[in-house]
């Protein structure tokens, strides 16, 4: 070791100082460089591709030629101008409206009846929970059954006397779409429970007692403590399904081959992957995306913002 | 030869200034507390020294050598922690001996170094357990152990008493106090407890918002603090401060708090001088509650001619003491006095100040006239 | 204190638990029902009525549909899930112990796409694994299924990590461990847990996929097993008995997995939605 004589105004001459222009790879530095080729890959794969949908969609590029020429609006003026798509809209609100109804109403109730502790808890978590693990193909050959008009739900409402209820479910033009939504909610409603009851589980005793201590009645505490809690879930819970409904493909191809009657169960994924990949339209499907793509970072912004301040 | 020296270290994390040219020289086999309240920069001094931040401005040196840009592996350090940070997958031999194991130590040297620590720190029955059988005082020495086997040259310790229970935290101050003793390493040792700073520093270092406030020898620090935040802080409890004015000449000096006037002993009153020539004269006495006395048990070395009036707004005896909180006036001030002392709440008594251990703070600066 | 009424009684609580319980295992009665009923017993009017008997005929018979496909869908949900999971503890652990000046942006960046909207990637993916020479191969498709993985399972163990105190970082840093080291010696030990979840639900999603499955292996024989099954429900010469033993082939390893395991399942779960 360098012990022996050591000057003692270190401040002029430091004995053994590296030459500085030798930095240290700090660990931060390395880190950084660990992370690189996996999230490069990432981001283009993520960001590189939307820019790449967007910037096809003014594009006229069709087919395997190497041209892209310029286009402007004109894949977004035919959208607007095409029948199909502004059925597409209103079946992509009908349907997203829907599937949030029933995802948030259903998932939030079950969360609160789940609250408080109560017999044969785990299992009806484990049920309710359990579509989330079964495919959307799946989920749609089943339901596909179960709503056909001949039989299944019909069938059921038959024998239990109620057979007025009977409806033709996706085969019938005006509710085509919303009965797609019923599974789509069937899927997704155990998860958005979940994430209901964690928040709930998580309000801390200590508040749960203070509010019986102030008098609170259990509904009281729901209506004061509880349902406010439960806002920033509702939020994000929105997010999450409304990014869901927006890419939702497999459940109408399963069901009704994609389009149904009269395009009435046709939402933009199906109307999208049609155009680029069966007609090969590929700048008219990458305009659809494109608009999907706007919708989504609309919704995800003060998602992230949210997520970014915590 | 492990010295530790500290040259204008300043860190910053982004606009917040953490800690701010601090110079400290720690000699070889020094045990310097770094003390201050939470938020002072103590911890992140501490992880400078360890090489787990990064300095922003300055040198640090250990054994002379800088290490500035060397890994924390390689400063020849050992740190304890305050959550002690065992490793939780880990037997209490495999956490020993992890650091060695890395630095490609014999098989036999490893085993030979940590049944040494495990002895001289009583775990050598509890090698084979994980650290979530352990309990928090034996968790506690592992954490040591971890530090000792590796025979640096100095022990980083990061509030590590702070975790335990207020009688495991006495007895393991002792213990470790014994252990520097024994082992004969440079220790340097954080921690917000101004008790354990005074307990067992060799010497310590006072900090505050990340500027160094005073370094000093735990006596020096309680008999001549350089300022009031470090009056404050070094006691318990903490030294009553008095809004103050100095009266008369060099002949015949007095502090005038407003409900009392106390004169100032012959010996101090050349420092006080500069005070004298300042157009306000204003300043803030300090004296700490032990020196104060209730007159019929006031120790016949102190004189008696310094006396306030005070009213008795709350008692707290402790047995061995009793702590006066007086109004004297407006002014709340705590009086550590002999357990015979008869005081009720509401009663006026007299109060004799031993004005040889008088303090007075700039009203600007709050520097203190030495 | 009146603890003896609460605001809705257990039993008016459990009975509507239990309605919406018969709910959810509806169509999953049906579907087990159906797969194992014989041929014969398939009618839109005894659609709710048990099985005779337990009868493979079903179940055999959509075998020989989808086997191929089933095998297909393992070869690429395998090996998908096991390096996103082992890419995304990496990862994780880089973004939670050594945040690094816009470490925290590049990790929303990654975030978003979680929540990504497949239709916006699907026309250049095809273009660039074409030019890749990827496209129309199961390594094509177990690599997308990888850098699509990589967002949620740096996600899963980016939580898991930040819940392991930063001290024992700094204890093994001190100790002489690289920021390799310390993943190595350290947190991959203590992440097994997160392991669980991350290979679960990466499992999960890539067995269930359709779209890009369907999208980037268009040879009929190495279709995944969703894409046939979907294409089972388009053929005329499959009863519903078929369609339905078919689905349940096709479901049962993600249900086998999450009735085994619904904790971790679970877990996952809640990492996928970032904290409300």
């Amino acid at each position: 070791m360098v012990n022996t004589a050591v000057p003692m105004s270190r401040q002029n001459t430091p004995v053994t100082q590296p030459p500085p222009s030798k930095r240290r790879v700090t660990e931060r530095v390395q880190a950084a460089m660990m992370l690189a080729p996996t999230i490069t890959i990432v981001l283009i794969f993520i960001y590189g591709f939307l820019f790449w949908t967007i910037f096809l969609s003014f594009s006229g590029w069709n087919d395997v030629s190497f041209e892209v020429p310029f286009v402007g609006l004109r894949n977004y003026l035919r959208l607007f101008d095409n029948a199909r798509f502004m059925i597409d809209i209103t079946n992509q609100l009908w349907f997203s409206g829907f599937f949030l109804a029933q995802c948030l109403g259903f998932g939030f109730l079950l969360a609160v009846l789940l609250d408080r502790p109560i017999w044969g808890e785990d299992v009806f978590k484990t049920i309710y929970i359990f579509p989330f693990a079964v495919s959307s193909i799946v989920t749609g050959v089943i339901w596909r059954w179960l709503m056909y008009p001949d039989t299944g739900i019909n069938l059921l409402f038959d024998m239990a006397g109620i057979g007025f209820l009977k409806s033709k479910w996706y085969a019938e033009p005006s509710i085509g779409i919303i009965a797609v939504s019923i599974p789509a909610a069937w899927q997704m409603t155990g998860y958005t429970m979940a994430l209901f009851l964690a928040t709930l589980r998580g309000i801390s005793s200590d508040l749960r007692e203070a509010a019986a201590m102030d008098g609170a009645t259990g509904w009281q505490y729901y209506r004061y403590v509880a349902f406010p809690a439960c806002i920033p879930t509702t939020y994000s819970a929105t997010v999450i399904l409304g990014m869901l409904s927006l890419r939702t493909y497999d459940l109408p191809a399963a069901m009704t081959g994609g389009a149904g009657p009269n395009y009435r169960t046709d939402l933009f994924s199906n109307f999208m992957f049609e155009t680029a990949f069966q007609q090969y339209r590929y700048s008219l499907g990458a305009a659809i995306a494109s608009l999907v793509i706007v919708i989504s970072i609309i919704l995800l912004i003060p998602y992230i913002r949210e997520a970014e301040s915590q | 030869m492990a010295s530790v020296t500290l040259e204008h270290v300043t860190k910053r994390f982004g606009e917040v200034t953490a800690v701010r040219d601090v110079n400290i020289e720690v000699k070889d086999k020094e045990f310097l507390v770094l003390v201050g309240p939470s938020g002072c920069g103590k911890s992140t001094t501490l992880r400078m020294i360890a090489g787990l931040e990064e300095i922003s401005e300055g040198a640090v040196f250990i054994a002379d050598r800088l290490v500035n840009d060397v890994a924390p592996k390689d400063r020849d350090i050992a740190m304890v922690f305050q959550s002690y940070a065992l490793y939780p997958h880990m037997s209490v031999y495999d956490n020993l001996a992890f650091g060695l194991k890395l630095r490609r130590t014999p098989k036999k040297e490893i085993d030979r170094r940590v049944q040494d620590a495990a002895e001289l720190l009583g775990l050598t029955d509890l090698l084979q357990r994980k650290p979530k059988q352990l309990s928090g005082g034996q968790r506690q020495r592992v954490a040591l152990g971890r530090a000792i086997v590796r025979e640096p040259k100095v022990f980083l310790m990061d509030e590590p008493l702070s975790n335990l229970d207020a009688k495991l935290r006495v007895q393991m101050r002792a213990e470790l106090i014994r252990l520097h003793q024994r082992l004969q390493t440079t220790v340097i040792y954080v921690t917000h407890d101004q008790v354990e700073a005074m307990t067992m520093g060799t010497r310590i270092a006072v900090l505050r918002d990340g500027v160094l406030q005073q370094i000093d020898a735990p006596q020096v620090l309680y008999d001549h603090p350089k300022n009031m935040f470090v009056a404050g802080f070094i006691g318990s409890p903490s030294m009553n401060f008095v809004d103050a004015k100095i009266e008369g000449d060099m002949a015949d000096m007095w502090v005038n708090c407003g409900s009392f006037r106390v004169p100032v002993p012959a010996t101090h009153r050349e420092r006080l001088e500069p005070l004298l020539k300042k157009q306000s004269r204003e300043c803030f006495f300090g004296i700490r509650p032990e020196d104060m006395y209730e007159p019929k048990y006031a120790p016949p070395e102190v004189e008696t001619d310094a006396r306030m009036r005070a009213r008795v707004d709350v008692t707290e005896p402790l047995g061995a003491e009793i702590y006066l909180y007086l109004l004297a006036g407006e002014k709340m001030m705590v009086a550590r006095v002999d357990p015979r002392t008869r005081a009720d709440i509401g009663d006026e008594v007299e109060m004799v100040l031993d004005m040889s251990k008088m303090h007075v703070f700039d009203r600007d600066t709050q520097e203190a006239y030495t | 204190m009146n603890r003896s009424t609460p605001y809705l009684s257990d039993a008016i609580r459990f009975i509507i638990l239990a309605f919406f319980a018969l709910y959810f295992m509806m169509p999953i009665y049906l579907l087990v029902i159906t797969s194992f009923k014989p041929f014969e017993d398939i009618s839109f009017a005894t659609m709710w009525a048990l099985p005779k008997g337990f009868y493979l005929d079903g179940i055999t018979q959509a075998w020989t549909y989808v086997s191929q496909n089933f095998m297909n869908s393992i070869i690429v949900t395998l090996p998908a899930s096991l390096l996103s999971s082992i890419l995304g503890s990496f990862n994780g652990y880089l973004f939670a112990k050594w945040r690094f000046p816009g470490s925290r942006w590049l990790f929303l960046l990654v975030l978003f796409g979680i929540f990504l909207p497949y239709q916006g990637i699907l026309i250049p993916l095809v273009q660039v694994l074409g030019a890749l020479n990827l496209y129309g191969k199961y390594a094509g498709l177990i690599i997308v299924h990888i850098v699509f993985g990589i967002p949620i399972t740096t996600l899963i163990f980016r939580g898991y990590y930040s819940a392991v105190p930063d001290e024992l970082v700094d204890a093994a840093r001190i100790d002489g461990a690289g920021v390799l080291g310390v993943f190595w010696h350290i947190m991959l030990p203590l992440a097994m847990p997160a392991f669980g979840v991350s290979m679960i639900w990466q499992f999960t999603s890539i067995w269930n996929d359709y779209l890009i499955g369907l999208v980037i292996l268009s040879n009929p024989d190495m279709r995944t097993v969703m894409v046939a099954v979907k294409n089972l429900t388009g053929s005329f010469f499959t009863n519903y008995g078929a369609q339905m033993a078919a689905a349940l082939i096709a479901a049962s390893p993600t249900i086998i997995i999450y009735l085994l395991l619904s904790r971790l399942f679970h877990r996952g779960l809640l990492a996928g939605s970032v904290k409300g």
